[in-house]
């Protein structure tokens, strides 16, 4: 609006100064007049004289002329004078009015430079606030990727670094840390080489050698799969960015990619600073504009105890070699221990084999070591086993089978069975072992059951609830009621914890409904059978945990509360005081039951680990349970989950051995040792027994 | 021719010593208007020169600032020569303009600066001769022309003079100075308009150079790859066409200028950003700011309303030049002035459009702006013929020299 109004005054002041040449011509040509009027001199003079002079000045001044042709294109000079004028102020009012921003943005992009200052990355603290992953100078020497096509160039790198030149090409060549930023050639360079390189820019033109801040992992691999790893932003990030974030990314920044790295990204990231330079037009800085300082990421205090991590790291450790060498079994090689404070949920320790070295994946991932850590051969070192390895949970899961029969009474008071090594209720065709006795326990109660881990018993519970699910056979499938499943679900069986750990599985209670949709292309398994709701009662069959899971349910148990596992605890303020402390937050369903029902299986549960030994060094009781899953086509997985003191648990620890073999004493050894730890006792010698056999 | 006494002894009588030396006569004669306005525009100049070449080793303001003392001495002496003398010069002037055309050619006096031969170096002083023929080729012009009294409409005649006006253009044209024979080039066919030259001539002359120049833009091409080498049009000036049609074109080097420019005048808005403060010339990011693009750093310093009085200055100037020529006492002077008239609207219009991007880019400074002693004392002495003629406007009072004697 206000443009065309200025624009149209403009063409005001355009006609004003034609008008006004036009009046200054006239103005001049009636002076002519005026003056032979009032110019007595002129007047006065001879009229033969002044004719003369006219001939003698040669056609006299133009004032004087009377052809019209002279005096009009005289005018004409003015008009022209007017219109110049008038093009030129039309212009300038366009470009310094109306245009006026857009070239104030040009010319303040032209002398103004922005500087990025980066801001640290906040650390990772134990909650005895060691360091588990810092930051560390580091000097890179870093160049455009069009370099690796000179030569000469990529030789003398290689002498000064002393790296092989394909190498050199090679990190050259990756894209890893962003196509259009420059790629770090070498880390860590020593100060010599930095100053020769320095010296001598024109041997090494286009490299440059720049100030870095790496992360650090002082402990090595220690708890690799919780710490997680970070990597540079990719491009595709950048360009999904809206320009609204919190916190914004630019080209060369890192970012948590796994583990707590990622989990606690916006509080360990911190904020670019930004300075504005003046710049002449060499790109020489003349002044400093503007400066916003940087800030720093939070340190992030976790739950986690770092003595205690290096101890389950090294426990699994050992255990797997050790089934490796003594039992002479080459397919043991992953599992996992979990460590959990019951009282409010915080993750002590969590280990997962095989592990990995963060420091190997922070600076971008080369090929080779991606498809190494991502193969079979390696077992999937990058996998957090303790969160997204997925089991059955063996003999393990009978406590909550028997918790689920008290509860819907399919076992009374004072139900006994009779176990002769072999179930076939429902016909030979589907008669089932007592895997551990095959001559049988006899009469077991249930405490008993859960104590020797009696399969028979916990068929029969399992039959139970098969019956009254087959009744109510003229309903449809996905109206029936499935109170076993239902129950096991209010234990955070088949669902998210929700911790705090990237990548974590949700599980599998399997129901009807679930087998023929999984089955739907071959319909004549789709149906369920009694079977799978008996194996689903030993913990075997179709149903899948998590060992956070179980170790969460186990915890339940312990605390008759269910609660959020958790690994974060509270960041550190600038003077290093705790704050924005974790909340315990309550699971949404808390599973119910009677607390007779409650005692029951604690007395099963205690009555295990009194019969097994082993945890005699412990000063507290502990009570735990054991489990051997068969998977087919693989060796016997292991487990063992307990808490300590029975009585008032503190301590629940889980531990996890694929393929250790029949015997669940494998896994039972990660549980002693950790709670000597703990306690601070010594367990003796870890020792795997092959043919104890134990479920 | 029958004379009267009166008649020659009146003019002749009134300008003895007495009248000449007469201090009230000789300030009376003064126009003090003109005067004025060019010395403020001379003052301004200066301020933005200071400004512009502050800092900057390779520019010299006391050279501009001794240029300014010797313009105003040099205009003084000439305010006070009667013109008309000058009158029959007619190929003394056509000579002397030839020759400083041809000079920066000569070997050792002539100088190379950024790739063209356009200065002469004597006794230590560096100079554009071009500059100083401008003045020449006026006063050339002025005086051919006058001869015709105010008709011209004989072809014959009509050919003659524009043959006799082109040859200096083409002695510059060998110095590849393309700005310096398009200023020539305005002032010859203006001289000419206001002469009194036959309407039809002047079109078809201006026609047909321009389909010559034309031609040889087209042609240029064909030549320059038949010769192997650059042959009449430079590639520069022809990338600065290209630039000018299309001012997106090549902005990292050819519209490099242009744009940088257009970003000077616009960034400076309505106000400017102070005396002293212009980034974009301050920083390096306008090249030659102090003597092409000057108008730029006025324009980036003191925003639309410095720009604005900057105009209007020039505009009252060239009216109050108009008047001067208007009540010129022959047709000479009247010629003279409107030879000086055009250079200067010329000069004035490519050097502002050029920086406002409505003209191609030349090199041609901007009358009292520019850094430049050449340019600054040939405009004092095209000044001090403007006071000349003013001064002896009346023949009366003034004691012009009678022309017709010499004549004939």
């Amino acid at each position: 609006m206000s443009a065309y109004l200025l624009s149209g005054l403009l063409a005001l002041v355009v006609f004003a100064l034609v008008v006004l040449a036009y009046f200054i011509a006239r103005y001049l040509y009636k002076n002519r007049r005026k003056k032979s009027v009032y110019k007595p001199s002129f007047v006065r003079a001879d009229k033969d004289m002044i004719k003369d002079t006219e001939q003698l000045r040669g056609s006299a001044s133009l004032k004087d002329r009377t052809s019209k042709q002279g005096r009009g294109r005289f005018y004409a000079f003015g008009v022209l004078i007017a219109a110049v004028f008038g093009t030129l102020t039309v212009r300038l009012w366009g470009l310094q009015i109306l245009e006026h921003e857009k070239y104030a943005k040009l010319s303040n992009e032209n002398m103004i430079v922005q500087v990025s200052l980066p801001a640290n990355r906040g650390r990772i603290l134990d909650r005895n606030r060691n360091e588990l992953v810092g930051n560390r100078p580091s000097i890179a020497i870093t160049g455009k990727r069009s370099l690796a096509n000179d030569s000469g160039l990529v030789r003398r790198l290689s002498l000064v670094l002393g790296i092989p030149a394909g190498i050199i090409r090679r990190n050259l060549l990756d894209d890893s840390e962003g196509v259009q930023s420059d790629h770090s050639i070498a880390t860590d360079v020593p100060m010599e080489t930095v100053a020769y390189i320095r010296e001598h820019p024109t041997l090494f033109k286009g490299i440059n050698v720049e100030p870095r801040t790496v992360r650090y992992y002082p402990y090595g691999s220690l708890g690799a799969h919780i710490l997680g790893y970070t990597g540079p932003v990719t491009e595709e990030f950048l360009k999904n960015q809206t320009g609204e974030e919190p916190i914004p990314y630019k080209g060369g920044d890192i970012i948590g990619r796994d583990g707590a790295e990622a989990t606690f990204e916006n509080l360990l990231k911190g904020m670019h600073g930004e300075r504005l330079y003046v710049v002449d037009a060499s790109g020489n800085p003349i002044e400093v504009r503007s400066e916003i300082e940087s800030a720093n990421g939070d340190d992030v205090v976790l739950t986690l105890d770092a003595n205690l991590q290096r101890e389950t790291d090294k426990i699994l450790m050992d255990i797997i070699n050790l089934v490796k060498s003594h039992n002479g079994n080459d397919n043991c090689n992953a599992g996992a221990i979990i460590c959990m404070d019951v009282e409010d949920g915080g993750i002590l320790a969590s280990s997962s084999h095989p592990t990995f070295y963060p420091s190997d994946l922070t600076r971008g991932i080369s090929t080779e070591l991606w498809e190494e850590l991502n193969s079979k051969e390696s077992d999937y070192p990058l996998t957090n086993r303790a969160v997204s390895g997925l089991y059955p949970a063996a003999s393990t899961f009978k406590i909550f089978t028997s918790l689920a029969g008290l509860e819907n009474h399919m076992i009374a008071d004072d139900t006994t069975f009779v176990c002769n090594g072999w179930w076939d209720i429902y016909g030979d065709e589907w008669g089932q072992r007592c895997w551990i006795f095959p001559n049988g326990h006899g009469t077991v109660d249930l405490e008993e059951s859960i104590n020797v881990s009696c399969d028979v018993f916990f068929y029969q519970v399992g039959a139970a609830f098969y019956e009254q699910w087959f009744a109510l056979k003229d309903t449809p499938d996905n109206e029936r009621p499935n109170p076993f499943q239902d129950y096991l679900a209010t234990w955070g069986f088949g669902s998210l914890t929700g911790v705090d750990i990237p990548g974590e599985a949700r599980g599998r209670i399997p129901n009807a409904e679930w087998k023929w949709e999984y089955f739907a292309d071959t319909p004549e398994e789709a149906k369920w059978q009694p079977g799978d709701m008996t194996n689903m009662s030993i913990g075997q069959g179709d149903l899948l945990v998590t060992p956070l899971q179980l170790c969460n349910a186990f915890c339940t148990f312990a605390r008759r509360k269910a609660l959020k596992p958790h690994l974060y605890s509270h960041v550190l303020d600038d003077e290093g005081n705790a704050v924005a402390r974790y909340k315990p937050e309550e699971m949404d369903t808390q599973p119910v039951y009677d607390l007779k029902y409650h005692a029951r299986v604690m007395d099963g549960i205690k009555r295990v680990v009194a019969r097994e030994g082993g945890f005699d060094a412990i000063p507290v009781p502990v009570a735990g349970k054991t489990g051997t899953a068969e998977v087919a086509g693989k060796d016997d997985y292991s487990w063992f989950v307990g808490f300590a003191p029975a009585d008032d648990p503190k301590y629940c620890a889980l531990c996890v051995i694929e393929q250790g073999g029949s015997g669940a004493l494998v896994a039972m050894n990660g549980v002693i040792q950790t709670f000597a730890r703990i306690y601070e006792v010594d367990a003796g010698e870890i020792t795997v027994w092959q043919n104890r056999n134990e479920r | 021719m029958p004379v009267t006494p009166r008649l020659q002894s009146s003019p002749s009588n009134r300008s003895g010593a007495q009248a000449g030396f007469r201090l009230g006569d000789i300030i009376r004669s003064l126009s003090f208007p003109v005067l004025a306005v060019a010395l403020i525009l001379a003052a301004y100049g200066l301020l933005i020169v200071w400004s512009a070449t502050y800092g900057l080793s390779e520019y010299n303001y006391n050279r501009q600032l001794m240029g300014v003392g010797i313009g105003i001495l040099l205009m003084l002496v000439i305010w006070r020569i009667k013109y008309n003398r000058f009158s029959s010069l007619t190929f003394v002037f056509f000579g002397i303009c030839v020759v400083l055309m041809l000079l920066p050619l000569v070997p050792v006096i002539g100088q190379t600066i950024s790739g063209a031969r356009r200065w002469v170096l004597i006794f230590g002083f560096q100079f554009q001769p071009s500059e100083l023929a401008k003045i020449f080729y006026i006063l050339f012009a002025a005086s051919l022309l006058a001869r015709y009294k105010g008709r011209l409409d004989s072809g014959s005649e009509y050919l003659k003079c524009f043959v006799l006006l082109l040859v200096p253009i083409f002695c510059v044209m060998l110095q590849l100075d393309l700005g310096t024979s398009m200023v020539l080039f305005v002032i010859g066919m203006a001289v000419m308009f206001a002469g009194g030259a036959n309407r039809r001539w002047l079109i078809i002359s201006v026609v047909a150079l321009g389909a010559t120049f034309v031609s040889f833009l087209v042609l240029d091409g064909f030549l320059d790859e038949l010769m192997g080498r650059d042959v009449f049009i430079q590639d520069y000036q022809k990338d600065r066409l290209l630039v000018f049609l299309n001012p997106e074109h090549d902005v990292d080097r050819a519209g490099y200028n242009l744009r940088q420019a257009q970003i000077a005048i616009g960034s400076g808005g309505l106000f400017g950003k102070g005396l002293g403060n212009a980034t974009q010339s301050g920083l390096g990011f306008l090249p030659e700011a102090p003597t092409d693009f000057i108008f730029c750093v006025l324009a980036e310093e003191f925003g639309f309303v410095g720009s604005m009085a900057l105009i209007l200055l020039y505009a009252s100037l060239m009216f109050l030049v108009l008047r001067v020529a208007f009540n010129s006492y022959d047709f000479f002077g009247t010629l003279i002035i409107t030879g000086i008239l055009s250079m200067w609207i010329f000069q004035i219009m490519e050097n502002i459009g050029m920086n406002l991007g409505l003209m191609p880019i030349t090199g041609i400074p901007l009358p009292f702006m520019s850094y430049g002693t050449s340019s600054m004392l040939v405009n004092f002495i095209a000044l001090g013929f403007i006071l000349s003629v003013w001064a002896h406007r009346n023949p009366v009072k003034s004691n012009v020299s009678q022309p017709g004697r010499r004549v004939q």
